[in-house]
């Protein structure tokens, strides 16, 4: 290895009278330089490795990460995997808007989803935690991604699950992570401090990226919903025919895109039941 | 003064930092003529060197880097031919390449930084020049070194230069393996 580079001209005088000697020297060298190395590199590799599995690395603090939830037979663009819509939305679990928005668009947006006729990039931002990283928006926003990570189908349940028992704005005290643990439990992932959602939760894995969200997304306010990139005007109060027709205006040739009612208009008394599926609700079966 | 096993480093490590210019080289050119061409580097998320291709880093000065690398390794190998032969270099040439190599190293760093912690993507072509290379300085600045072979630090560090070498190939597969562990550990 390496002979005749630098050490060469030194060497050489005195190589013939002990070369056993120097052979024998070389080789003890040798060994103690690989096994030093080779002692150094197994400490740095366990090391790593230790950190990395138990740690779970940080998300990205200024990433802008979308929980994508599309049927399996999206309707896509031909010839490519990109679904055909997409509605981007950006909501804060403690918004109420953003709560009237799920009760009034929610079941719409969950039939389309479920046809298959429409994608959704959610993004769950904290605007009401301003910052403040034991927000409610802040943790409801991170355990909504820690639970994305795991199971989908789960998260849409959770997300309805927590607008549907939504606390007020002002309150004074907030669920905790216990608290909304326990409603992840229900929404069916497990959350023990050895699953994947505990150990994410534990560790503040998504804290930091839904905290600094709303900067890096560059939305004014909560819920921002754009349907293919472009801003959607809907009031979170409005009929869900006005999301189908916006969607249509951008899609005609979907096949027939059918508005589902709200869950929660007085004059329905008889639906106001949660979606099927949300946890946490006292049961009433509408039909 | 060069010996035969040193020279055959030198003339191993241009040939294979010349093929993979070349096939980066002839990937981009595929990908350019052809939107949906998919590399045959492109194997997964992480390892995907579509993605490190398309990116801005990937032509840092207006042409594709790999350009580079296939005029320096060229350089490199006939060096390495040279040496095999027994050719005796003047120290100047010997200094001139290290200076060289330590450019493209000071260069790989950074694309290493890009690679991994913004366009968050790997090319398994690029990782070989990022290993070849290295190795590359490390045999080039042995010999242009030599002037300076009583210098204490400097044949300490001409001894442990190996150990380095082994260290830093280890910090970055570690550096790959924290980054990208999200991706990994669902392959285990």
């Amino acid at each position: 290895m390496g002979a005749g580079t630098l050490d060469a001209v030194p060497s050489k005088k005195e190589n013939n009278a002990s070369f056993g000697l120097k052979a024998a020297d070389r080789r003890r060298e040798w060994l103690v330089k690989g096994g030093l190395t080779a002692v150094v590199i197994a400490f740095a590799v366990a090391l790593v490795l230790y950190i990395v599995m138990n740690g779970q690395t940080k998300a990205d603090p200024n990433q802008v990460k979308a929980i994508h939830i599309a049927a399996d037979n999206v309707i896509t663009n031909p010839g490519t995997k990109d679904p055909k819509v997409t509605v981007t939305v950006y909501e804060d679990f403690l918004c109420p808007m953003c709560g009237m928005f799920e009760k009034t668009y929610g079941p719409t947006i969950n039939k389309l989803i479920d046809d298959g006729d429409i994608a959704v990039d959610y993004h769950m931002v904290s605007i009401i935690g301003r910052g403040d990283k034991n927000s409610y928006s802040t943790r409801s926003g991170a355990i909504a991604y820690c639970i994305a990570d795991t199971d989908k189908e789960a998260f849409r349940r959770f997300h309805s699950a927590l607008y549907y028992n939504q606390p007020e704005e002002t309150a004074h005290v907030f669920p905790d992570n216990t608290k909304l643990l326990e409603t992840a439990r229900q929404s069916g992932v497990a959350v023990g401090e050895q699953d994947p959602v505990g150990k994410c939760v534990k560790n503040n894995i998504y804290v930091d990226m839904v905290n600094n969200m709303v900067h890096n997304a560059g939305i004014e306010g909560t819920p921002t919903i754009r349907i293919n990139g472009k801003d959607a005007d809907l009031s979170p109060v409005g009929d869900p025919k006005s999301l189908v027709d916006k969607i249509k205006a951008i899609a005609p040739d979907l096949p027939d895109l059918v508005a589902v009612p709200p869950v929660n208009l007085p004059a329905q008394a008889g639906l106001n039941a949660p979606p099927p599926g949300a946890p946490a609700q006292p049961a009433a079966p509408a039909q | 003064m060069i010996s035969r096993g040193t020279a055959l480093w030198v003339l191993l490590a241009g040939i294979i930092g010349e093929m993979a210019s070349f096939v980066l080289s002839v990937e981009k050119i595929r990908q350019l003529a052809s939107p949906t061409y998919v590399p045959s580097c492109s194997i997964n998320p992480v390892l995907s060197c579509g993605s490190v291709m398309l990116s801005e880093q990937a032509s840092v000065l207006g042409f594709p880097n790999p350009l580079i690398g296939i005029a320096a390794f060229a350089i490199v190998i006939v060096t390495g031919v040279l040496a095999v032969g027994g050719i005796e270099l003047p120290r100047w040439y010997w200094s001139g390449l290290a200076a060289g190599t330590l450019l493209g190293v000071a260069f790989i760093h950074w694309l290493i930084f890009q690679s991994l912690y913004r366009i968050n993507a790997l090319c398994p072509y690029c990782i070989v020049v990022w290993v070849v290379t290295t190795a590359l300085l490390v045999v080039v600045a042995s010999i242009a070194l030599r002037p300076w072979a009583d210098n204490p630090a400097l044949k300490a560090l001409y001894q442990w230069r190996w150990p380095l070498y082994a260290l830093w190939v280890t910090a970055i597969a570690l550096m790959i393996l924290e980054r990208f562990w999200t991706y990994w550990s669902t392959l285990i």
